[in-house]
């Protein structure tokens, strides 16, 4: 209740600041428009349209304020993702089936020099790896396409403050977010639905719980992150504490609850520029990960110790050519219990890009394998840009494994997809 | 200095005698005091403006940026700092750029749709820098011919539209200086007044022309002759990049936190 009030006071006052537009320094206003068609195996199966209208207001030399909407339109029942898993401050409003109304940022922001303040609905991008999350875990991340989007951890914004500094060459970044919002997953039934046991808490594919209902946690995240550069390296720490934005997997009467317990993560980070080279290490322990147990007499959970610990380089390849490389792997200590995940997932990343007639073209190869299973990914894409205001994406999600592997449980969600934006 | 795998695998076809001939010898002593002297021209400190970028291709598609750039110049460092602005597309999206006198140099770049600043690798001194005709090598040459770079066969006077010039001719002087810039010869008009070239072609490793360079405009920033405007027409693709600068201001002591990385998603800093 509270924080509906916080966030209708900031809403009126981002309003109230937008009426008084005429003795701000600068103000700028743009609008972008994407379309997404999926196609897979059986047909069409996703057409989307997304628009991001947005407004940015600079007041003097310190303040600044930022407001963009989400408004998603879909055919019917092709993937917009659950609702339930967002707190009531957030939760997207919608229209019938197929249209919705999401606020994607609203902040305030106060800089001076290196520190900035930001109140308001917004993301908190920490790690340094791509698309793979160790210490990325701060934010809710909306999952509902898994990792088949174009920019990934696709984020989804909470209300809250953020706080960074600079002191000297050590720089502080002190983030909480008072919204409880955990994630957005696809719904059931749609293509990215989850069909592993192992990521339905040990419920097997095929057995439909009687209804699902989503426990969306009270709790604040809480983070705080240094951070310091030393030649051409920079190191950080860091510390999150809040719900955990994976689900366990809970009985409730003949259905099932999906519960985000809170966890701490303790992380560090580490890279360094040579030349031609970017080399990336990211290590994280979580002590008491929420993580459920192969279900005997019904569904339960447990908490154990989590490594998670990822290397990755990126590489500026002659011609042109840029080369991303990484490695990750998750371990959970299993001890003498038996959990519906491995003790030990392993996972690499390789992306390799080029652009052609001055950056008019783009072609990137992608691939994911998840080397403690076998399934995997490859993600080929090519991108054509027109003028200042067009660009065209066409790229296709080839998925492979088993349905009991973490990425192989997608394989029928293989795809071509056809990207359209156009920015006004 | 390594070479990577490509310019090593260039190195050896160039010395085995195919490709453009390799200069072999020393600088005409004419023609080297005048590319000393341009190397020599005064660079200011610090400097902030509007940078604008219109990129047509053959078929006359036109891609126009726009940004704020910040650029210093200290004895250890050359950094500069963008910020574009527009289109819309990429609006937000912010480079910086440590070019070290000693050492490696250092790339950022902050995309919005990542929310995070990243530390990037860096590039060759002939790759194309963001879609323009422009090399990396070319941004920081800032107009200037690198003393290690070539050897300066000549220094002509030269009469063009009545106004008297010197015409400057270099050739590379290695292999590897033609692997790395992508260059093997160049011919220049030198505005001898200002120390400025105003007309560079480049020619490419088979000795062909590959890049027209003509300034356009000249002003002084900080009593530092700069190019205010400028045209580079890739010969090969007939890709042009047209760069101009408006609102030019000379600030010599720019604050450290317009060139902090983190910074780089806070987007435009306001100046005092």
């Amino acid at each position: 209740m509270r924080l509906s009030r916080l966030s209708a006071s900031m809403l009126a006052a981002l309003l109230a600041l937008e009426a008084t537009a005429a003795p701000l320094r600068s103000s700028s206003s743009l609008q972008t428009e994407s379309v997404i068609a999926a196609a897979t195996r059986g047909g069409v199966s996703q057409l989307r349209v997304i628009l991001l209208p947005e407004t940015q207001l600079r007041m003097g030399r310190t303040w600044s304020a930022e407001g963009r909407l989400r408004l998603e339109g879909a055919a019917s029942d092709t993937g917009l993702g659950t609702r339930e898993t967002y707190s009531t401050v957030s939760e997207p409003w919608q229209s019938g089936n197929d249209v919705r109304v999401e606020i994607d940022a609203a902040t305030l922001s106060w800089r001076k020099r290196t520190t900035q303040l930001t109140l308001g609905k917004q993301t908190v991008a920490w790690g340094v790896l791509d698309g793979v999350q160790v210490t990325d875990r701060f934010d809710a991340v909306r999952r509902r396409e898994v990792v088949f989007t174009q920019d990934r951890p696709e984020r989804i914004s909470r209300w809250g403050a953020r706080a960074r500094f600079r002191f000297g060459d050590t720089r502080l970044d002190a983030a909480a977010a008072f919204d409880g919002t955990v994630n957005q997953l696809a719904g059931t039934g749609d293509a990215f639905d989850i069909r592993a046991a192992r990521s339905r808490g040990g419920i097997p594919a095929g057995i439909v719980p009687a209804s699902i209902d989503v426990d969306v946690p009270d709790n604040p995240t809480l983070g705080v992150r240094a951070s310091r550069t030393i030649g051409t390296s920079d190191t950080s720490v860091m510390v999150i504490h809040g719900p955990d934005t994976e689900p366990v997997f809970l009985a409730d009467g003949n259905g099932v609850e999906l519960r985000y317990p809170v966890r701490t993560l303790l992380g560090a980070t580490w890279q360094h520029a040579a030349g031609a080279r970017v080399w990336r290490l990211e290590g994280a322990y979580i002590p008491e990960q929420p993580v459920n147990l192969v279900p005997v007499r019904g569904l339960a959970a447990a908490k154990e110790s989590r490594w998670l610990i990822g290397s990755g380089l990126d590489w500026s390849l002659p011609g042109g050519v840029f080369l991303n490389a990484q490695l990750v792997v998750d371990h959970i200590a299993i001890g003498d219990i038996d959990l519906v995940r491995p003790e030990t997932d392993v996972v690499s990343t390789l992306r390799i890009q080029r652009s052609f007639r001055n950056e008019r073209w783009r072609a990137v190869l992608e691939m994911i394998n998840v080397l403690s299973d076998g399934s995997g990914s490859l993600r080929p894409a090519l991108t054509w840009q027109q003028g200042n205001s067009l660009a065209l994406d066409l790229g296709a999600d080839l998925i492979w494994g088993q349905q009991s592997d973490l990425i192989g449980q997608f394989e029928r969600a293989s795809r071509v997809t056809l990207r359209i934006r156009k920015t006004f | 200095m390594l070479l990577t795998p490509r310019q090593f695998m260039l190195s050896l076809f160039l010395a085995a005698g195919t490709g453009a001939a390799v200069a072999g010898g020393a600088s005409d002593p004419a023609a080297l005091a005048t590319a000393q002297a341009i190397a020599a021209r005064p660079a200011n400190e610090g400097r902030v403006g509007t940078m604008h970028f219109a990129m047509r291709n053959g078929s006359g598609d036109t891609r126009q940026r726009e940004a704020l750039m910040f650029h210093s110049d200290t004895p250890e460092t050359i950094r500069i700092a963008i910020f574009f602005t527009q289109p819309a597309m990429i609006s937000d999206t912010a480079f910086l750029t440590f070019d070290h006198r000693v050492g490696d140099d250092e790339n950022w770049l902050y995309l919005p749709a990542t929310g995070r600043v990243r530390r990037l690798p860096v590039s060759d001194r002939g790759d194309y820098f963001m879609g323009t005709d422009l090399s990396y090598g070319d941004i920081k040459d800032d107009f200037k011919f690198g003393l290690e770079d070539w050897i300066f066969t000549s220094a002509r006077e030269e009469t063009v539209d009545g106004i008297r010039y010197a015409r400057l001719e270099g050739e590379a002087q290695s292999a590897r200086i033609i692997a790395e810039t992508g260059y093997s010869r160049f011919t220049a008009l030198i505005d001898t007044e200002r120390n400025f070239p105003v007309d560079i072609t480049y020619l490419d490793a088979d000795g062909d022309p590959l890049k027209h360079i003509v300034v356009e405009e000249l002003d002084t920033v900080g009593g530092a002759w700069t190019a205010m405007r400028f045209t580079v027409d890739q010969l090969q693709s007939g890709h042009t990049t047209v760069v101009y600068f408006t609102d030019m201001q000379h600030r010599p002591h720019l604050d450290d936190s317009v060139f902090d990385a983190e910074s780089l998603a806070y987007g435009v800093p306001y100046l005092d």
